[in-house]
C-alpha cells in the first residue's frame, strides 16, 4: 500500500526513536556482556580467557550449575503433578467448591516469590513457628526442620510456580475436543486405555511446554535462591553470580552469567519450539464440552485434601506473613498484647528509608512500565502494519529479556555503564533502563497477539473514509488495543514492583527499592516484622493490580 | 462519459497471477456485479481500484480522473480517492457507536459537528435506521450492521461504491431484503456500484450487467439476461445457472446422437465455430414414455417451484429442470427433447 511522504517522516522517527531505546536497553548490555566473556577488552576493562577455565574448574561453580538443574528438574517435575492434577480435577471431576480453589490458586500465583519465601522461613526457619512448637509442645530436638537448602528452595518455588501450570493445564484440558474421547471409546477403548492412548498424548505437547517454562523460570530464580540457599551455602547460578560480584570477582561472575544465559536461553528456545509443535494438533472451534467424570463417594474426601494441601500451600505462608507484619518482635509469643501497627507506621514515617523505597519502586515502575508499553505498542506497529525491513526481527529483538534472567540483564548492565563516557553505575537510570529491558516483552507481548487479530478491513476502511495510515492506526486499532496496552502496563509495573536481583545488583544509596528493602532487611536482625509488613503491601498493590487486569474478551471484537 | 474504467489490469502475488489484463468500462448510475468462484481474482480487483493493492500493469480511473496507473506510477492512496466500500465482515469500529461511524468519513474532511449531525440524519433516514445514533455495533444485528456500514460508505456522495461480498454473511431471507434495499437506494441517490460476490443469483437479480470472472480473467461482460442465454464461454455457461456442456464427438455413440439432435436446435448469437454445445436444464423437455428418443431417470431433487431431475442417456447423464407438475420416477424410461441450444468456446 502507497503511504504518502510525511507518513514516512513520521514513521522513519518513531522507528528511530524505539530502535534507540532496544539498542540501549538491550541490544548494547548483551553485546557487551558476550564481547567481555568472550575476553575482548571492551569500556576499558577486559577478562582473561582464563575466566572460564577458572570458573567451571571452580568447585562451587561447579556445584551451582548441578544445584540449578536439580531445583529447576524438581519444580517442574512437582509443579506439573501438582498444578496438572489440581486442572484435571477441576475440569473433569464433579469436584465441589471449584470457586473456593480456583480463588486460592490465584492467590497463590500473585504472591511474591520471594515473599512466599520469607513466610516459609517464618514458618520453618530455626526460630520459626512450627519448630518451635514442635520443640516446644513435644520436645523435639531443636530444629526438627530444616528449610535452609536445596529441598527448602523446590518447596517455595513449586507453591509458587504450581498455578502456572494450573492455569495453563486448564486451558489446555478444556480445549481438548471431547468428540475424540468419545470416538476413542465408541471405538472398543475402556476409560483407562481412553486416557492413556487419546487424552494423555494430546495434552502432553501442554504439559512438556508449561514444564520447560517453569523450569527457565525456576533457573532464574533469585531471591528465593539467596535467602533460602545463601546461609548454608547452597548456591545456585544465579546466587553464585550474586556472590562472585560481592567478592568483586568480575570475570566469574560474568562466565556464570554467560553459562546461565546458554542454559536458559536452551531451554527457552525449546519452549518456544514447543509451543510451535503445539499448533500442529490444535483442536478444532466446534469442541463440545468436557465430559465430567463422577468422583461418587470420594467427592468429600477428595476436596478435603485439596483445600488441605493449598491452605498449607498459600493460606497459611499468607496468614503467618499477616500476623508477622503486626507483631512487635519477631519471635514473640501470639497474644493481643503482643500486637502492634508500629511496624506500618514505621514504614511510612517521614524521611524513613520505607517510604523512599516504596516511593523509588513506584517512580521507578510507572517510568519503565511507561517507557516499555510505549515501545511495545511502537514494535508491534512496525512488525504488524509497515513494511519496514527487518520489522520480525525488531520484534524478535524485544522479547529477548523474557529468556534472560534477572541477575543477567543486571552483569550485563553493570559490564556496559560501569565506566565512562557511558557511566551510568551508580545513578537511578542503570536501574530504569534494566527495569524497561526486563518489562519490554510483556508490553509488546500484550500488544503484538490483540494487534494481529484486528482484522485489517478495520483499518482499510478507515483508510476509504479519509484517514491516513497513521490516523488510522490512531483511530482505529490503538482505542481497540488500549486495554491489552493498560493490562501490559500493569504487568510491567509489578515486575518492578517485586523485582529483586536487578535492584540488589544496581541500586544505589538514596536510591533504594522495594527489592532492596526487602532484601536487605532480612539480613539485619530482628527485621523480618518490617519485611513482613512491607511484603504485606506489596501483596496489596499486587492483588490490586491482578484485579484491574481486565480479561480482554473477543466478544468486543465481533 | 464513462462512470470509471479499467484498463488492461494485471496484478500478481508471487507467482500467483491473481488477475490478468482486464478491461472494463463502468457506466454512470448502473450496477455490475462481478462474480467468480473464490480465488477467481475478483476481491483483488477490487482491492485495486479502493487503493488497497497497486496494480502491476495498466490504469484505473473514476470520473476521467486517472487514480492508479502502472506505467507512469501514479498512486493516489485510499484516502484521497472518494471511492467508498462495503467490506465483506462490514468493518465496523467496535469502539464508535452507529453515529461515530458514520460520521467518521465526515470527520476525517472536517465538517463541523452540526453538519455531521445532519448529514448522518438524512444517512439513517436512506437506510431506515433512525434513532439507533447510540447503539454500539455489537448491540445491533446482522442486517443492521450492514445498512450501518453502507451509510457510512455514502457518507461522502462517493462517485463510486464498492461491495465486496457485503451480502453472504445474511440469512437468505435478509440477503433478498438488502438486495432491494441497495436497488432503492441506489436508485434514490442515482449510484454507481459495482458489487463483487460469488453468487451468481445475487448478481443476476441485483445488477445492470454481470462480469463474470475466472482464474484472474475477464470471462464476459453484459446484462443479466443476456450473459444468460448466450454465454460464452463453457465456464459461463456453467458458472450461471446449469447446464449441459455437449462437446464434439470423436467415437462416444452418446455423445454422437446428443450433438445431432443439439445441433439441429442451435441459435444463432453465439460465437463462430465453436466446438461445444450448452443446453440449459430446462431446455430439455420432458414427455412421459413417448419420443423417438429416450433416457432413464437416475435421479431427482424437489425445489417446490421446480424440479432438477438426472437422466441417464446411453452413458451420459443429463441435468434436467422441470415445472413441478411433472413427475417421474426414479427408474422410469422418458422421452425427451432439446428444445434451446447455444454454442459456447471453450476455456
Amino acid at each position: 500500500m502507497q503511504e504518502p511522504r510525511n507518513y514516512y517522516y513520521l514513521l522513519r522517527l518513531v522507528a528511530l526513536a524505539a530502535v534507540a531505546v532496544l539498542l540501549a536497553t538491550i541490544i548494547y548490555p548483551l553485546v557487551v556482556l558476550i564481547l567481555y566473556s568472550l575476553g575482548m577488552s571492551f569500556n576499558g576493562i577486559s577478562i582473561s580467557g582464563l575466566a572460564y577455565q577458572q570458573t567451571l574448574t571452580d568447585v562451587k561453580t561447579i556445584s551451582s550449575i548441578y544445584n540449578t538443574f536439580y531445583v529447576a528438574g524438581g519444580v517442574s517435575v512437582l509443579a506439573i503433578i501438582l498444578g496438572g492434577g489440581l486442572a484435571w480435577m477441576l475440569t473433569r471431576t464433579d469436584l465441589p467448591w471449584k470457586g473456593l480453589i480456583r480463588w486460592l490458586v490465584f492467590l497463590a500465583f500473585i504472591i511474591p516469590s520471594y515473599i512466599m519465601a520469607v513466610s516459609w522461613i517464618e514458618l520453618l526457619g530455626r526460630n520459626g513457628y512450627v519448630n518451635r512448637w514442635l520443640y516446644n509442645t513435644w520436645h523435639w530436638l531443636e530444629q526438627p526442620i530444616d528449610i535452609y537448602n536445596l529441598e527448602g528452595i523446590i518447596l517455595v518455588m513449586t507453591i509458587h510456580m504450581f498455578p502456572l501450570v494450573f492455569l495453563t493445564l486448564c486451558s489446555a484440558l478444556r480445549m481438548n475436543d471431547m468428540s475424540l474421547e468419545k470416538a476413542a471409546r465408541l471405538s472398543g477403548a475402556g476409560p483407562l486405555k481412553t486416557m492413556l492412548t487419546v487424552s494423555l498424548p494430546l495434552i502432553l505437547p501442554s504439559i512438556l511446554s508449561i514444564g520447560l517454562l517453569v523450569f527457565q523460570h525456576t533457573m532464574a530464580c533469585f531471591g528465593v535462591a539467596a535467602v533460602i540457599g545463601l546461609p548454608t551455602g547452597n548456591y545456585i547460578l544465579t546466587t553464585r553470580i550474586y556472590s562472585a560480584l560481592n567478592q568483586l570477582d568480575l570475570p566469574v561472575a560474568t562466565a556464570s552469567s554467560i553459562v546461565l544465559l546458554l542454559c536458559s536461553g536452551v531451554v527457552f528456545l525449546a519452549y518456544n519450539w514447543s509451543l510451535r509443535k503445539k499448533k500442529y494438533i490444535n483442536v478444532s472451534s466446534h469442541s463440545q464440552p468436557p465430559e465430567v467424570h463422577s468422583l461418587g463417594k470420594w467427592r468429600i474426601p477428595v476436596v478435603i485434601i485439596v483445600l488441605a494441601t493449598l491452605s498449607v500451600t498459600t493460606v497459611v505462608p499468607l496468614g503467618t506473613i499477616v500476623i508477622s507484619s503486626f507483631l512487635k518482635q519477631w519471635g514473640m509469643d501470639l497474644n493481643m498484647a503482643s500486637l502492634t501497627l508500629e511496624n506500618y507506621r514505621a514504614i511510612f514515617a517521614n524521611d524513613g528509608l520505607g517510604l523512599r523505597a516504596i516511593r523509588n519502586s513506584i517512580i521507578f515502575g510507572i517510568a519503565a512500565a511507561s517507557v516499555a508499553s510505549i515501545i511495545g505498542v511502537i514494535v508491534a506497529w512496525i512488525a504488524n502494519r509497515t513494511s519496514v525491513k527487518g520489522r520480525k526481527l525488531m520484534e524478535f529483538t524485544a522479547t529477548w529479556p523474557v529468556a534472560v534472567p534477572g541477575t543477567v540483564l543486571a552483569v550485563a548492565a553493570i559490564l556496559a555503564w560501569i565506566n565512562p563516557p557511558l557511566k551510568l553505575y551508580g545513578t537511578p537510570w542503570i536501574l530504569v533502563i534494566t527495569y524497561i529491558a526486563a518489562c519490554l516483552p510483556f508490553a509488546v507481548r500484550s500488544v503484538s497477539g490483540p494487534l494481529q487479530g484486528i482484522d485489517l478491513s478495520l483499518e482499510h476502511s478507515a483508510r476509504i473514509a479519509g484517514a491516513s495510515p497513521g490516523r488510522a492506526f490512531w483511530d482505529i486499532s490503538l482505542p481497540v488495543i488500549t486495554p491489552n496496552i493498560r493490562n501490559g502496563w500493569i504487568m510491567s509495573f509489578l515486575l518492578v514492583l517485586r523485582e529483586i536481583p536487578i535492584s540488589i545488583l544496581l541500586y544505589t544509596t538514596g536510591f533504594e527499592t522495594i527489592g532492596v528493602l526487602l532484601f536487605n532487611m532480612r539480613s539485619d536482625t530482628g527485621g523480618l516484622e518490617t519485611v513482613s509488613a512491607i511484603a504485606v503491601i506489596v501483596i496489596v498493590i499486587t492483588l490490586i493490580g491482578n484485579l484491574l487486569i481486565e480479561k480482554v474478551g473477543k466478544s468486543r471484537m465481533e | 462519459m464513462l462512470q470509471a474504467q479499467l484498463c488492461n489490469i494485471s496484478k500478481r502475488f508471487g507467482t500467483v497471477e491473481a488477475v490478468r489484463n482486464v478491461s472494463i468500462d463502468i457506466f454512470p448510475g448502473e450496477i455490475l456485479a462481478i462474480v467468480g468462484p473464490s480465488g477467481c481474482g475478483k476481491t483483488t480487483l477490487l482491492q485495486i481500484m479502493a487503493g488497497l493493492e497497486k496494480l502491476d500493469t495498466g490504469s484505473f480511473s473514476v470520473a476521467g480522473r486517472l487514480l492508479s496507473v502502472a506505467e507512469t506510477g501514479v498512486f493516489v492512496p485510499p484516502e484521497k480517492r472518494g471511492i467508498a466500500m462495503v467490506f465483506q465482515n462490514y468493518a465496523l469500529w467496535p469502539h464508535y457507536d452507529v453515529f461515530g461511524n458514520i460520521a467518521y468519513p465526515l470527520r476525517m474532511k472536517r465538517y463541523s459537528r452540526k453538519e455531521q449531525k445532519k448529514v448522518v440524519g438524512g444517512l439513517l433516514e436512506v437506510v431506515r435506521l433512525q434513532g439507533l445514533e447510540s447503539r454500539y455495533p455489537h448491540e445491533l444485528s446482522g442486517g443492521e450492521q450492514q445498512r450501518v456500514a453502507l451509510a457510512r460508505a455514502l457518507a461522502l456522495n462517493p462517485p463510486l461504491l464498492l461491495l465486496d461480498e457485503s451480502l453472504s454473511n445474511l440469512d437468505a431471507n435478509l440477503r433478498k431484503e438488502m438486495q432491494e434495499e441497495i436497488k432503492r437506494i441506489q436508485r434514490e441517490l442515482d449510484l454507481t456500484i459495482i458489487h463483487v460476490t460469488h453468487d451468481q443469483q445475487e448478481a443476476m437479480c441485483i445488477s445492470d450487467r454481470i462480469a463474470i470472472m475466472n482464474q484472474g480473467r475477464l470471462v464476459q461482460v453484459g446484462a443479466a439476461e443476456e450473459v444468460y442465454r448466450f454465454p460464452r464461454t463453457e465456464f459461463a455457461a456453467s458458472f450461471i445457472g446449469s447446464s449441459n456442456l455437449i462437446r464434439q464427438p470423436k467415437d462416444n455413440p452418446a455423445e454422437m446422437n446428443l450433438w445431432e439432435m443439439a445441433s439441429q436446435r442451435m441459435v444463432a448469437g453465439g460465437p463462430e465455430g465453436a466446438k461445444i454445445l450448452a443446453v440449459r436444464s430446462e431446455d430439455i423437455k420432458l414427455n412421459g414414455g413417448t419420443g423417438p428418443v429416450t433416457g432413464q431417470i437416475v435421479g431427482r431433487s424437489y425445489h417446490g417451484s421446480v424440479i432438477d431431475y438426472q437422466l441417464r442417456f446411453k452413458d451420459r447423464v443429463l441435468k434436467v429442470q422441470t415445472t413441478a407438475d411433472k413427475r417421474y420416477d426414479p427408474g422410469q424410461e422418458v422421452g425427451f427433447t432439446i428444445e434451446r441450444v447455444t454454442s459456447v468456446c471453450a476455456d
